[in-house]
């Protein structure tokens, strides 16, 4: 009989069945452990391709900061904008294919083949258009909402706005399609401006779809900081406009520019570079004819010669200008002094090197002042040897011109000089007027502040805060000064003299002068003798260098004119007189308000009131007002009809202002040429033709002045009477 | 004979001499818990509307998250389309449009210095000083008092 298998043969089967159940488990167990953390498959663990698999990181991009001007207002600012892509794949059939390119080519305005072109791609991913703004996203939007279309995609990006447009557009810079910096203050500050991207890690399910609550982080992004510029966005635009006006009469080969600087603090108000460039399409240049320079030249260095900042980046001979380092020196060590004289025949020798006086007849006898305002050559080469060459190079050092001004600006360049080791007397003598070494304006503008200001020389500066996106400050730039150059006694004494300079050799006003405003300045006309060298060309710098007011200087301007090519090319003629437009302008805004000599206000133009329609008594009654008594009346009518000069129009009060009565009397001259003549000969010959002088610039009453241009021009048809506006300046190296 | 006793066999030995019958004693069943049903259910619907509440404040709270989420996106478009506007008035009304406008369409002209007239109206540095009260000789001593004491 069988026997039933007993209770310790059960056991042991129990246990047998259980030994091969747990081997296989731990089998299995350990297959698993090695799969998770040790199998690879093409150098890839499991774990990491799981983990690439399950988790989703999407960047969360940060806002770049603001650039603000110094009143806060935006000149440049970032917002959203979108990519308008086509998944080709997606795309139905012919129809749905010819509606979306009909639809995006109206959009868009993109040609509607070329979008046929991208729907027919193989790829899955065709971008059709960046930088959508919102009107037309919203279009596409209610297109593809009411035609059920999901072959479009579009993704967020970002856009740069400049709302100023070209205003300060080497400064402010522009930015890449990857919204990185790439000139200006948007390049050199890119790193406060950026800000850093943020995360949003999270797991994702089989489907694609995130599973929110247990797995996902976010890591906010960090907003870039904003910048407020110590540019004023005014002060720019008047800078601006006149030298708009300068590339159109003086047509510089390489550009003009000008500088506002506040002489104390270094902080630049308004920096223009003309031609200039739209900011918001950086990469449309000014044509040919607007710039000539750039003809002939391929894309890059057409745009180099564009975007480049002529204030930090190009080096000029300064010219006469430069003798503002020279002569303070000279005080400040005590070789010369306001009572030393100087005898110019028109040149000098320096070991057989003859250098000319701008003057060739000489100037005769002249002190310390009068050889700044003649500007004279020989004098200053006799300036600069009193100094010798381990002073002179001394000053030239503490003035900064050996090094850079480290202004927040990037692509700032070194200046070319002389070693003070290899300084001959030849070479000190022409570096001694401010030819010889190339510096930047930057550097030249910064000393003269340091000159006027005290003696301190400071750091310039574009930039005057950092702020967060809270409006918080975060950072201030306070000025810099890095040292003391001259004493204060010395700085006066250089105010003094070049307040005359201003004022011109009879006091009567130069090119710069502006009535009403003391204003100390020197004007200078550098020869480009490395050009000259090339092409054997004469070419010149024309530019003027001053300050406001004279009792106490605050804010300093630099205008520049780089090879004029209309004749011209006087510092005090190209110069001067964009010096005198721009700040007759800015010091009202600046609060520097005029105070007239008697001789000044003799010589203000006063805007004509308007006579027509009133009884004849009541006109002349509102002119007596004006201070208009030299009136004539024509007709027999009780009322005015007519005037001459016309309602508005800026004369002297001695002028004579016709009354017409009778439409009948009114007879038409013809302007005559006055172009060449002084004022006195040009007031004359007009009115022995019926007409009045309207003087430009009431600034400038130097008898040396000879007009130079006329409104309306000589041969127009104008009713007697009629006031012609004519501008005055001295053509030469003064003032 | 020595016998080994063993309650489990006392049945073996009925016969023992002396040996006292147990006593029963009646233990009283104690009466088993009763759960009215009522708490039961109770119990349920609280449990119940707790996870019903859990659940509706995930989905709320997933709702509120989700229209944060599209209204910031809406403000963000917003921003961004005021940024663009506001770029667009800039460039309109510029230093150089508007005097481009009122120059070619009106006629106008900028200001001449004689058009301008400055008034001072400031009332220059003036300086004031307190008259001093003359003081009494009791009010002299009261100073003088107060001063020692302070």
């Amino acid at each position: 009989m069988v026997k039933a298998p007993s209770k310790k043969m059960k056991f042991k089967l129990n246990i047998v069945i259980l030994g091969l159940l747990a081997v296989g488990f731990f089998i299995l167990i350990g297959r698993v452990i090695y799969i998770a953390c040790f199998a690879e498959v093409d150098g890839i663990k499991y774990s990491v391709k799981a983990y690439n698999q399950q988790l989703s990181a999407d960047t969360v991009s940060a806002n770049r900061g603001t650039i603000y001007d110094r009143n806060m207002t935006p000149i440049a600012q970032s917002a959203t904008v979108w990519t308008v892509s086509l998944a080709p794949n997606q795309i139905k059939d012919e129809s749905q294919l010819n509606k979306i390119a009909s639809a995006l080519s109206e959009i868009l305005g993109i040609d509607r083949d070329k979008i046929i072109e991208k729907c027919k791609s193989k790829t899955q991913y065709e971008i059709v258009k960046k930088k959508v703004e919102k009107p037309q996203r919203d279009q596409i939007l209610d297109f593809v909402n009411s035609n059920r279309i999901a072959g479009i995609h579009m993704v967020e990006d970002t856009k740069r706005y400049y709302p100023m447009g070209s205003m300060a557009a080497q400064t402010i810079g522009f930015v890449g399609s990857d919204n990185q910096g790439l000139l200006g203050v948007e390049l050199s500050y890119n790193s406060e401006l950026s800000g850093i991207a943020g995360k949003v890690t999270g797991v994702q399910d089989a489907k694609g779809g995130s599973m929110p609550y247990e797995y996902e982080y976010y890591y906010p992004a960090q907003d870039g900081n904003s910048l407020v510029m110590s540019i004023d966005s005014t002060l720019q635009h008047y800078c601006d406009k006149a030298l708009e006006e300068v590339m159109h009469v003086r047509r510089p080969a390489n550009r003009c520019m000008a500088i506002m600087m506040n002489v104390n603090t270094g902080e630049i108000l308004a920096l223009s570079v003309k031609p200039d460039f739209d900011l918001n399409d950086p990469y449309t240049l000014p044509s040919v004819a607007e710039y000539p320079a750039i003809e002939g030249k391929s894309d890059g260095d057409a745009r180099t010669a564009v975007w480049t900042n002529k204030a930090v980046s190009e080096i000029y001979e300064p010219g006469s200008v430069f003798k503002v380092v020279t002569g303070s020196a000279a005080l400040e060590e005590g070789t010369m002094t306001l009572n030393n004289n100087f005898h110019c025949n028109g040149s000098c020798v320096v070991d057989d090197t003859t250098f000319h006086c701008w003057r060739r007849s000489g100037h005769g006898s002249q002190t310390f002042t009068q050889a700044y305002i003649n500007s004279c050559n020989p004098a200053f080469v006799q300036i600069g040897s009193s100094l010798g060459p381990e002073l002179f190079f001394r000053y030239f050092s503490m003035y900064g011109m050996t090094e850079r001004t480290q202004i927040d600006l990037p692509g700032e360049t070194d200046s070319i000089y002389v070693r003070e080791k290899d300084l001959t007397p030849v070479s000190l003598a022409s570096e001694s007027f401010g030819q010889t070494e190339s510096i930047t304006a930057m550097q030249m503008l910064t000393a003269f502040c340091a000159v006027v200001n005290g003696g301190y020389l400071n750091t310039p500066h574009v930039v005057n805060q950092i702020i967060d996106s809270n409006g918080n400050i975060l950072k201030t730039k306070s000025s810099n000064t890095k040292r003391q150059v001259i004493s204060d006694t010395t700085s006066k004494t250089m105010v003094e003299v070049l307040e005359a300079v201003v004022k011109g050799i009879d006091g009567a006003g130069t090119n710069a002068s502006v009535p009403g405003y003391r204003i100390v300045g020197k004007s200078g006309t550098g020869q480009k003798l490395k050009y000259k060298q090339q092409t054997g060309l004469d070419t010149y710098v024309g530019s003027f260098i001053g300050a406001i007011p004279a009792d106490n200087p605050q804010y300093a301007l630099m205008v520049l004119v780089d090879t004029p090519t209309d004749g011209t090319y006087y510092g005090g003629t190209v110069a001067s007189p964009v010096f005198a437009q721009i700040m007759s302008e800015a010091a009202p805004y600046l609060g520097i308000l005029p105070e007239y000599t008697a001789q000044e206000l003799s010589h203000l133009t006063i805007a004509v009131p308007a006579c027509e329609g009133l009884l004849v008594e009541e006109a002349k009654n509102k002119l007596a007002k004006a201070n208009f008594t030299n009136v004539e009346v024509i007709g027999s009518g009780d009322t005015v009809l007519s005037q001459a000069p016309k309602t508005g129009s800026n004369i002297n009060s001695s002028t004579r202002i016709i009354l017409y009565t009778d439409n009948k009397e009114q007879k038409n001259v013809i302007v005559p040429n006055v172009i060449g003549l002084s004022q006195a000969a040009a007031n004359l010959t007009l009115a022995n033709s019926g007409l009045s002088l309207a003087i430009d610039n009431s600034g400038v009453q130097s008898q040396k002045a000879r007009a130079t241009a006329q409104s309306p021009e000589a041969g127009a048809s104008v009713p007697r009477g009629t006031a012609i506006s004519v501008q005055f300046l001295t053509n030469d190296e003064t003032g | 004979m020595a016998i080994r006793t063993n309650l489990a066999y006392e049945n073996a030995y009925p016969n023992r001499v002396g040996q006292a019958r147990p006593s029963i004693r009646k233990v009283e069943k104690k009466e088993s818990l009763r759960v009215k049903p009522f708490s039961w259910v109770f119990v349920v619907f609280i449990i119940s509307s707790l996870l019903a509440l859990s659940v509706f404040s995930m989905v709320r709270l997933n709702e509120i998250t989700s229209q944060i989420s599209s209204l910031e996106k809406q403000y963000k478009i917003q921003k961004s389309d005021q940024i663009r506007l506001n770029s667009e008035l800039e460039s309109k009304i510029s230093y150089s449009s508007i005097e481009d406008y009122a120059t070619k369409n009106w006629g106008m002209k900028k200001q001449s210095s004689s058009q301008v007239n400055y008034i001072n109206i400031s009332k220059g540095n003036s300086i004031e000083v307190a008259n001093e009260q003359e003081k009494s000789f009791l009010d002299e001593l009261f100073d003088g008092i107060k001063h020692i004491f302070s």
